[in-house]
């Protein structure tokens, strides 16, 4: 066929989708599925490559203190589940359902563990219960080390996440089955048992879900004030990273997928059900009743909670402002001057943190816009397409560790022997390895599937013909992608950026195999520094995380709004006025 | 005139289901067709493979007597307005129509005066400054138009482009459009389920049903010698009754359907001397006229299979007669106008 025929069926436009989207299959390739290729088949080889079945786990399940770690992590994610849910279910239920006062303080104040590493929660409880502890020195005695300290600590380090789902799930029902119910002289207890909680089912199976991956998985805190009580994320640490076990690696490191591929396919599913079950648009608002025993209860709850999340902070803010707690109670900077410090190398791994958050956040939100655009807003290659979407929700049953474990198996090896064909294959990507960008990679990949969601269902929202009518009129789709699609999820598009950038700011678990001492990010450099003792330099690099990420938040928060304002013209005024009343 | 737009054994599947069958058509040039059915029939389906918005499974597009089956959407050279408008929010009236117009490399001076025109065509100018949610649904529709005729392409697409509107401004817009086609002598396929704009608009209707083509004439053709019930029925009113084939001899199994619109049966007073006896079964006011539902009396010298008759009959003629509920008048069948159709079955299937 001629070259000019050729090009008729198929537009330059056309040709450069077919590009990206088999760029992003080659990427996702390389950065994803050859890596957890790799750990699984670490799993059932011995070091030198030879292939051993089951033999890795036999000696994993013949190890006492290993499972002695399951059962611990277990335990902790079932009760940190039950507490965190219970507790992120009452605040909801208070911001939605009640009028008490200063709502919009409690919701800040129960958003801000997101603002630091879950480190800091572990280090935090330390400084106010540990042996020289604030409070230990004002004569509480409450051993917080160990089992009691890491329930505490992921139920902070939770309660935001899980808050935030069952907001959503509280804030949406409809007033006339509560009408309907005291109508026939239901009690209003009954009618929490019987409309309230089947309502928020599907937000209560996903908070549950949520929390259970998260506390099984974190590395943080149990790092950060597990002594020596061994769970799952620190046994893999002392494996790979103290004996470099990584065949022991890849067994632990599978079996904290487990519980996160559970919950995936829990909550895929249960997303299904809850799509069925939506409220109509008939619904009405919920009207709040009066009751004033009910709003001084849960006055009392949220303060009691937001004085609990407050003193975490408190805690850090004394420690890095005060010489020496309790020794030398003296206001001093000196905490913030890294440079008299050897361990940690001090204030460069911020400016590396904040290096390799802004790297992520532009180019993780430009990779999953033009992953999300592919898949939803192109016609070429439907095959590819689908399986670019089902890359994208992998990540999702991925705990940071496990690709932290992988990609460190997968880009350390200099070449790959393929015994078959007797040949040795350099690996292309070794010379990633120990760099900032396999840190970007890993924090990319381990992000994507969230913020692939937002990036789709902005997308959806959009009509599908302004594609077509741009086709009709020759314009290429990177032009209508740049002018029109992107403009009008420009809010999706600045709110995946953040989460980029907060994530990166304050995630270890995916970097922790990663880094290298040249390149190190401040959330880890807190590791080191609490492994030294040095408790005031990680105070206030923590405090300097915290700072960051909460200007980084207020900007972002002014920006959208001023977005949202100029965006509002190109709403139909249907729309805006449901905006508007959204906001009212 | 010379044909512009053929599509040939059109046939489309998605996985087992079968949108089109084997639907072939043509538009001239500067013919303005309709595509007609009711909901599901295929015909935007047809209409985005013509575009090249969707590949066919089985058949080819011709456009200028060329193959373009494969060739891309960019390259057809149309102009597509969506039944959604798929106006670009973001854009300003004026920014939509250049867009197009920018991309195609269009001196900056050229480009304005292409915009003026075109905002001129459609009489919208006043709002080239404003945000298409700001306008009104008449007013996107335009704007729609006129993006689409920028580019001044060879033929036009048009999606249903009249349905987002309501009944008293989808009139007034109907009758600018047509001019509008004419004026510019534009080839356009018109989407549209309803009989009455196709009727009023088209030089040339497709009727659709089930994935396939029923019929293909000119609106007198199809009003007046519908090809089957399906299309009788479907475009504007119609009477149909069953009768025994055997009453005009032949093959006693089979059904004849006898067919005839409302305006073809003329009402008599109950004392005419010729005429069916029928009973006035209900009323309907429509301003000039008043449509009777009529039903045949046992006593009456003909015998039909029970349908009930439908008639329209002038408001002078109404109260001249003194017709009422459940009074007896008489009507007489211009024959001439009786349309005919053989069927298996007792009832008349539309098919
Ligand atoms: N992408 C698709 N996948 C599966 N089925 C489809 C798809 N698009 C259309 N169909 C089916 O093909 C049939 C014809 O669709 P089409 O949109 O052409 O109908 P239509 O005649 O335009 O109807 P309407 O008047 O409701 O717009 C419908 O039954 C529809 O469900
Ligand atoms: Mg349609």
């Amino acid at each position: 066929m001629s070259r000019s025929r050729l090009t008729d069926r198929i537009s330059p436009a056309e040709i450069l989708q077919r590009l990206i989207i088999i760029l992003s299959v080659v990427c996702f390739v390389f950065f994803l599925i050859v890596p957890i290729i790799t750990i699984f088949s670490g799993v059932v080889t011995d070091s030198k490559g030879n292939y051993v079945g089951m033999e890795n786990f036999r000696s994993y399940f013949a190890n006492p203190s290993l499972l002695t770690a399951i059962l611990n992590s277990i335990k902790i994610s079932v009760v940190t589940t039950l507490i965190s849910v219970t507790i992120a279910y009452m605040l909801a239920y208070a911001m939605n359902r009640t009028a008490i006062k200063c709502k919009a303080v409690y919701k800040y104040i129960s958003m801000l563990p997101l603002f630091v590493p879950t480190m800091v929660h572990g280090l935090a409880l330390t400084y106010l219960f540990g042996k020289k502890g604030i409070l230990t020195s004002m004569g509480v005695d409450f051993p917080v080390a160990g089992e009691v300290g890491i329930v505490i600590a992921e139920v902070i380090y939770t309660l935001p996440q899980a808050y935030m789902v069952l907001m959503v799930a509280l804030s949406s029902t409809d007033y006339r089955l509560y009408e309907a119910a005291s109508a026939f002289g239901s009690s209003s207890v009954r009618s929490f048992f019987s409309i309230t909680l089947p309502g928020s089912k599907y937000g209560l199976i996903s908070a549950a879900t949520l929390c259970f991956t998260l506390s099984f998985t974190d590395f943080g805190a149990p790092q950060a004030i597990g002594a020596n009580y061994p769970v799952l994320s620190t046994s893999i640490y002392k494996y790979v990273v103290g004996q470099q076990n990584f065949q022991m690696g890849a067994v632990i490191g599978v079996l904290l997928t487990i519980p996160a591929v559970i919950s995936f396919a829990i909550d895929r599913i249960s997303a299904k059900k809850a799509a069925n079950n939506e409220i109509s648009s008939k619904a009405v608002a919920y009207k709040i009743t009066p009751s004033t025993g009910r709003d001084i209860f849960y006055q009392i709850f949220c303060t009691v909670v937001s004085i609990l999340i407050l003193s975490i902070f408190l805690a850090v803010f004394t420690i890095a402002f005060i010489k020496r707690w309790p020794y030398e109670k003296v206001f001093t900077l000196e905490h913030f001057d890294f440079s008299s410090k050897l361990v940690g190398s001090g204030i460069s791994t911020f400016i590396f943190s904040i290096k390799m958050a802004a790297i992520t956040a532009i180019a993780g939100t430009l990779a999953v816009f033009l992953t999300a655009y592919m898949v939803y807003k192109t016609r070429p290659m439907p095959m590819l397409r689908k399986t670019i979407h089902f890359c994208s929700m992998l990540p999702m049953a991925l705990p940071g560790m496990v690709v932290g474990l992988a990609y460190i198996m997968f880009f350390n090896k200099p070449f790959f022997d393929i015994e078959a064909l007797q040949i040795r294959v350099m690996n292309p990507f070794n010379v990633l390895y120990q760099t900032m960008w396999i840190m970007v990679i890993a924090n990319i990949i381990h992000m994507f599937s969230t913020t692939y969601i937002t990036a789709s269902t902005a997308l959806k929202k959009l009509d599908k013909e302004y594609e077509n009518a741009a086709d009709s009129m020759n314009i290429p789709f990177y032009k209508i992608m740049a002018k029109v699609s992107i403009p009008m999820c420009i809010t999706a598009v600045l709110e995946t950026a953040q989460y980029f950038f907060l994530n990166s700011m304050t995630t270890i678990s995916a970097l922790v195999f990663l880094y290298s001492p040249q390149s190190k990010p401040a959330a880890l450099s807190l590791v080191s520094m609490e492994d030294n003792g040095d408790f005031e330099s990680a105070a206030a690099m923590s405090l300097i995380i915290f700072a960051c990420n909460v200007g980084m938040r207020i900007i972002y928060e002014i920006v959208n709004k001023t977005l949202a304002k100029r965006m509002s013209r190109w709403e139909n005024p249907k729309q805006a006025e449901k905006t508007a009343k959204k906001a009212a | 005139m010379s044909e512009l737009l053929r599509a040939e054994g059109i046939t489309k599947k998605y996985g087992s289901f079968t949108a089109l069958d084997n639907v072939s058509m043509s538009a001239e040039e500067g013919e303005f067709v309709c595509l007609l059915g009711p909901s599901g029939c295929g015909k935007t389906t047809l209409l985005r493979i013509i575009a090249g918005l969707e590949n066919a499974t089985e058949g080819k597009i011709y456009i200028g007597g060329e193959d373009a089956t494969k060739l891309h959407p960019s390259k057809r050279n149309f102009g597509i307005v969506f039944q959604s408008y798929a106006l670009f929010p973001n854009l300003k009236v004026w920014q939509n129509i250049d867009f197009g117009l920018k991309c195609k490399k269009v001196p900056k001076a050229e480009r304005e005066e292409r915009i003026a025109e075109v905002l001129d065509l459609v009489n919208i100018t006043d709002h080239k400054d404003k945000y298409p949610s700001q306008l009104s649904g008449g007013q996107q529709q335009r704007v729609a138009i006129a993006r689409a005729l920028a580019l001044s392409p060879k033929f036009l697409l048009l999606d249903e482009p009249l349905s987002a509107l309501d009944a008293k401004v989808r009139q007034k817009v109907r009758v600018e459009l047509k001019n509008l086609q004419n004026k510019l002598g534009i080839t356009t396929i018109m989407v549209t389920h309803d009989q009455e704009e196709a009727l009023t608009m088209a030089d040339k209707i497709v009727v659709m049903n089930n994935a396939c083509i029923k019929q293909i004439g000119t609106p007198n053709e199809v009003y007046d010698h519908p090809d089957s019930p399906f299309v009788a029925d479907f475009i504007g009113s119609i009477n149909m009754f069953t009768t025994n084939y055997n009453e005009d001899n032949d093959d006693p199994n089979r059904f004849k359907i006898k067919a005839i619109r409302p305006e073809n049966i003329e009402v008599l007073p109950n004392t005419a001397p010729e005429g069916v006896k029928v009973k006035v079964i209900n009323i309907e006011f429509h301003g000039a006229t008043y449509r009777l539902t009529l039903r045949l009396r046992e006593d009456s010298a003909v015998t039909l299979m029970d349908n009930d008759i439908t008639v329209d009959v002038p408001t002078s003629v109404f109260t001249e007669y003194d017709i009422k509920q459940g009074g007896h008048i008489k009507v007489k069948f211009n024959d001439s106008r009786m349309i005919y159709y053989n069927t298996d079955k007792e009832q008349p299937v539309l098919v």
